[in-house]
């Protein structure tokens, strides 16, 4: 799974705003407002990844429980899905 | 070909009919000497008439003069067009943005109302803003909508406010994402990533130094008193 190619992100104070452009645009004129947990999945999602590297990636970047980790994993991926921003086909 | 000055920057255009010279003819400016050149092509009137398909040639050229000189000024400039009514007070210009029809440019006339000649509007449809260190400057600007309000000037920007109507006047604060996703839309910039980048850096400096509110407006005289209350309560 991936994040689809054609989105911009920009750092706003404690925030990360993501924008689809070109052809995604049409489809996808809305604003993804990520926090900090969320922004870095979408940074490992940038290139074809699974679950379990990306969640490997986050241990290594927060000092967090696994099971916290995993279920904010589990709540952006939702929230990705949902925003029809996932690329799940490979 | 002319040179006009637009936000400051001289532009030079290409032949144009006489309805886009006369439409333009205030702002020709004062030397040859030009900052850019736009062309208008068969191609950016065909791609402009997809969006107008009734709008007579002479039309389009205007509108693709200012969707190109908007694109120029985003990305040479630090500056972008916003679909806002603009009002002068103080020495300062607030921007009211909304979508078609929410009632901008009549909230901006009860403006005139309330204050007589100590309000004016800088432009009733289509601002043109630039950025300079952490502040913003409001132009005047020939593409002022259908009522034709608007005139020539450069004001710094105090605030800005999306409007929405309602029944009872209030003013509120935006989040910063809700600013984002308003102005955005009311920019109008093209889907190009490097377009995008641009206008969220702009943006974000926007929204941090000069402010964005919401204005719930019920078209009344109050609701210009309710924004003025705000203003001087944020002073």
């Amino acid at each position: 799974m991936k994040i689809k190619d054609g989105f911009v992100m920009r750092r706003f104070g404690d925030k990360w705003i993501a924008v689809a452009t070109d052809e995604l645009a049409d489809s996808h004129n809305v604003l993804i407002t990520l926090n900090r947990t969320a922004a870095a999945m979408w940074e490992l999602l940038s290139d074809e990844s699974d679950y379990n590297t990306v969640l490997a990636g986050l241990l290594t970047r927060f000092d967090a429980e696994e099971t916290q980790v995993r279920e904010d994993l589990d709540r952006t991926l939702e929230m990705l899905r949902k925003a029809g921003v996932l690329d799940e086909q490979h | 070909m002319s040179v006009y000055t637009f936000a400051d920057v001289h532009v030079r255009l290409p032949s144009l009919s006489p309805f886009a010279m006369h439409f333009f003819q205030e702002y020709r400016a004062d030397s040859d000497h030009f900052d850019e050149e736009l062309t208008i092509t068969q191609e950016d009137l065909a791609a402009e008439a997809i969006l107008a398909p009734l709008a007579p040639r002479e039309v389009l050229e205007i509108t693709v003069v200012l969707r190109k000189f908007a694109n120029r000024l985003l990305m040479r400039y630090d500056g972008f067009m916003l679909h806002a009514a603009t009002v002068v007070y103080g020495g300062k210009a607030y921007a009211f943005a909304a979508p078609s029809g929410t009632g901008k440019t009549t909230h901006c006339r009860l403006w005139l109302d309330v204050l007589g000649d100590d309000a004016r509007i800088l432009n009733g449809d289509k601002l043109l803003l630039r950025k300079q260190g952490d502040r913003f400057f409001a132009y005047g600007n020939p593409w002022n909508g259908k009522e034709g309000y608007g005139e020539r000037g450069c004001y710094p920007l105090g605030g800005v406010f999306l409007l929405h109507r309602a029944t009872e006047n209030t003013v509120s604060p935006t989040t910063s994402s809700e600013a984002l996703a308003a102005l955005l839309s009311a920019s109008a910039v093209s889907k190009s990533g490097a377009d995008r980048l641009q206008i969220l850096a702009l943006l974000d400096c926007l929204i941090q130094h000069v402010g964005v509110r919401n204005v719930y407006a019920n078209m009344t005289h109050d609701a210009v008193y309710t924004v003025l209350r705000e203003l001087e309560d944020s002073l």
